[in-house]
């Protein structure tokens, strides 16, 4: 095969997401996108923002050159959405595609790659207000102009086709994670000082109804007062009463609120089991990041992390709690099983990267733009 | 290198109305984000810099002892005082005209052609001076500076100056609002303009008067000061069969004007004739929809260029606006739309801009009479 020499491709990637309240993993896969074709010779990645005052949180930060729009957000994505305008084309300096990469899609006369991580508030409407509810129709109703369509999952495949979306514009991508570096010691702080010294079940993620938190709590409190003791870690999005979800648990979980990027890796490493039964995901990130640190998983069947977690982890219905609770205690109560699912997790998770996801998403782009 | 000097004397606060809040706003604008390597003396008189102490901060001033109230005395100042203080300057007049004695080069700001377009709006000697006065500074200029391209395209059609040596240096907005504004109180139609004939105040009341029949709770609120036709506008509103749902506020602090526009359903603005309309963009960059006039500078605001009709209407046609109004009122949608636009379109007019097209035009300046590109 030769690889002819032409210049990089110039895509203008939509980064605003970065800047939302409640970020989310869309966010985090836009900015491990943007990084990683921003690292390659043959792509240069360009931001786009809408006006800002100060830049998004660090770990959000994708390193790449970026041009703000003077509107601010709403103005912004209403606009795109009722009028089609402003064409971001030329504050973007005239790429040769704009990529939608969560949140909204821009106003433009370019090709255009649009992704969409989810469905999941036309699956479960009780899971996004109804302002969310808005931002995601407008964002779905604007992707179907785009020349493709990459969602990262077959289950997010699934619902575009039924959404109906043509299946020659929808293409799956999945997403990646970065490399994970341990800390066992700030791991063994975190328990000591948690006074953690029985199994730990961990849960990663924005707190929102769809990440079914009232059954993971039933299912570990139905183990009884010798099972293991549930760590709770991430911001709060939204209408989820996160004590009232928990109180079956007693004096059994920790709830930790927004961490660090390091910190939040040390609690993969501290715990014995994560728990991640949602109703419904695009792809779920915290699975991929707990089998890179070789972390058992317990996660839904029927949707996206199942095809993530692969043979790594323990799927169950996310409505059973029953069956949740007896995959726990037996990764918990197996090590041998234990150790098994760690190792095809880190294997598995080795493929799963951010490098691979820009490969994909490269030959993406040479595909629209016949090149 | 030339030193560059700025005449303000024409500028008597509360008195100019559009043209001084030109000049304040773009020099404050430029004091803000203008280069620190090109700064002017600014000449004006005590009251004035009273009235903007800002100026004073943003630059060196000098201050001419008259009050700036009597306008024989200014403009007999201008040729002599400030003739002499800024002899060797190059020196931009921003009062719309340039004085019969005055240092080089020279530019001039052109507000508007009124005294030429709309002689009915001043009196009978002020207009014998203006349509005398406007001319002859144009031809004396070495550089134009007009509020609008529009007002520079009719200085070159009305007056015959040639394109090269017009620049436009247009008034901005400092930042646009997160979103569309949320109307409150009873559904209000705002005008903010003084009642010069030119504003068209008879039309849009009788506009109204037809819309008010199908919209039992619309308002129509009329703020800014008394002109010419002031008396013709009380008698439209007390001969209006819905005289009692039209607020007629005339001058207002600015505090109340903001207040008022961030709580008005929409703003028609029905001025046949405008430099600019200030009040066009500060509503746009608020979030409330506009409805203005075609063939007004605010026009190609809100139209972007023409691409967008909705918000522009016939100014003689009222069976016109009362309908658009009262569609605009009805109907959340369309606001919503009319709105997102406006905002859009501001956003591309900011003071950083302005400072800069004002930066460029004092290079040119003092770069010399004979530099400017030619074309």
């Amino acid at each position: 095969m030769s690889i002819p020499v032409t210049s990089p491709i110039r895509v203008a990637h939509l980064l605003e997401q970065c800047w939302h309240r409640v970020p989310g993993g869309t966010a985090v896969a836009a900015v491990g996108l943007a990084r990683a074709l921003h690292a390659r010779p043959d792509v240069d990645v360009t931001g786009i923002t809408a006006r800002h005052r100060t830049g998004p949180p660090d770990h959000l930060d994708a390193g790449v050159p970026t041009v703000a729009s003077r509107l601010p957000r709403v103005v912004l994505y209403e606009s795109w959405h009722r009028l089609h305008r402003p064409v971001v084309d030329r504050l973007a300096g005239q790429p040769d595609l704009v990529h939608a990469t969560g949140g909204a899609v821009p106003a433009t006369d370019l090709p255009l790659v649009a992704t969409i991580h989810d469905l999941a508030w036309r699956r479960h409407p009780e899971v996004a207000t109804l302002r969310g509810h808005r931002m995601f129709e407008a964002w779905l109703s604007d992707a179907r102009r785009a020349d493709r369509v990459v969602c990262p999952s077959e289950a997010t495949r699934r619902d575009l086709l039924e959404a109906g979306f043509p299946e020659h514009q929808v293409v799956v991508v999945p997403l990646g994670a970065d490399p994970v570096s341990a800390d066992p010691e700030l791991a063994a702080r975190l328990r000591a000082s948690h006074g953690l010294d029985g199994p730990v079940a961990l849960w990663v993620g924005t707190v929102e109804p769809r990440k079914n938190l009232p059954v993971l709590a039933r299912a570990l409190a139905s183990l009884g007062l010798d099972g293991p003791t549930l760590v709770v870690v991430g911001p709060t999005g939204w209408r989820e009463n996160l004590s009232a979800a928990v109180a079956p648990l007693g004096d059994r979980v920790v709830v930790t609120g927004p961490v660090d990027e390091a910190v939040k890796h040390a609690w993969f490493d501290a715990a014995d089991v994560f728990c991640f039964p949602s109703l419904l995901e695009g792809f779920g990130l915290p699975v991929l990041e707990a089998m890179g640190h070789g972390t058992p998983v317990v996660t839904s069947a029927g949707t996206a992390t199942a095809e993530v977690v692969g043979d790594a982890g323990l799927t169950v219905d996310s409505a059973d709690v029953d069956g949740l609770a007896d995959a726990m205690r037996r990764v918990i109560e197996d090590p041998d099983l234990a150790a098994r699912l760690g190792d095809a997790g880190r294997l598995r998770a080795a493929t799963m990267t951010w490098d691979a996801t820009a490969e994909a998403t490269v030959r993406l782009y040479r595909e629209v733009l016949g090149t | 290198m030339t030193r560059l000097a700025v005449n303000l004397l024409s500028l008597v606060p509360g008195d100019v109305g559009g043209a001084e809040e030109y000049a304040v706003r773009t020099l404050t604008a430029y004091g803000r984000h203008g280069p620190s390597d090109l700064r002017p003396v600014v000449y004006l008189s005590r009251a004035a810099l009273d009235a903007h102490p800002d100026l004073g901060a943003a630059f060196d001033v000098d201050v001419h002892p008259g009050d700036g109230s009597s306008r024989p005395r200014r403009i007999l100042a201008e040729s002599t005082w400030l003739a002499r203080r800024t002899a060797g300057m190059a020196v931009h007049h921003l009062g719309g005209r340039i004085p019969a004695r005055t240092s080089r080069p020279v530019a001039v700001t052109v507000h508007d052609l009124q005294p030429l377009v709309h002689p009915g709006n001043f009196p009978l000697v002020r207009r014998r001076y203006l349509g005398w006065a406007l001319p002859r500074s144009v031809s004396r200029a070495d550089l134009v500076v007009a509020v609008s391209d529009q007002v520079g395209r009719q200085v070159v059609d009305r007056l015959g100056m040639d394109p090269a040596r017009v620049v436009t240096v247009p008034i901005g907005t400092e930042e646009v609002a997160a979103g569309p504004a949320e109307p409150s109180g009873p559904p209000t139609i705002l005008y903010p303009a003084v009642t010069h004939p030119h504003k068209n105040h008879l039309m849009l009341v009788e506009a109204f008067t037809r819309l008010a029949d199908g919209h039992p709770a619309a308002h129509l609120v009329l703020t800014g000061g008394p002109g010419d036709a002031e008396a013709d506008v009380a008698d439209a509103i007390a001969a209006s069969r819905h005289g009692d749902r039209i607020l007629r506020t005339g001058r207002i602090p600015s505090d109340d004007l903001a207040r008022r526009l961030a709580a008005a359903t929409v703003v028609a603005f029905p001025s046949t004739y405008e430099g600019f309309g200030i009040p066009v963009l500060e509503a746009m960059a608020v979030g409330v929809p506009v409805l203005v006039a075609d063939g007004t500078p605010a026009a190609d605001l809100v139209s972007d260029g023409g691409v967008d009709r909705d918000a522009v209407l016939t100014p003689h046609d009222p069976q016109a606006w009362a309908d658009r109004l009262g569609r605009i009122l009805d109907d959340r949608a369309q606001r919503t739309d009319l709105a997102l636009r406006g905002l859009t379109a501001a956003a591309d007019h900011t003071w950083e801009d302005s400072a800069e097209a004002l930066e460029q035009a004092w290079r040119r300046l003092l770069a010399g009479p004979d530099t400017g590109p030619r074309g």
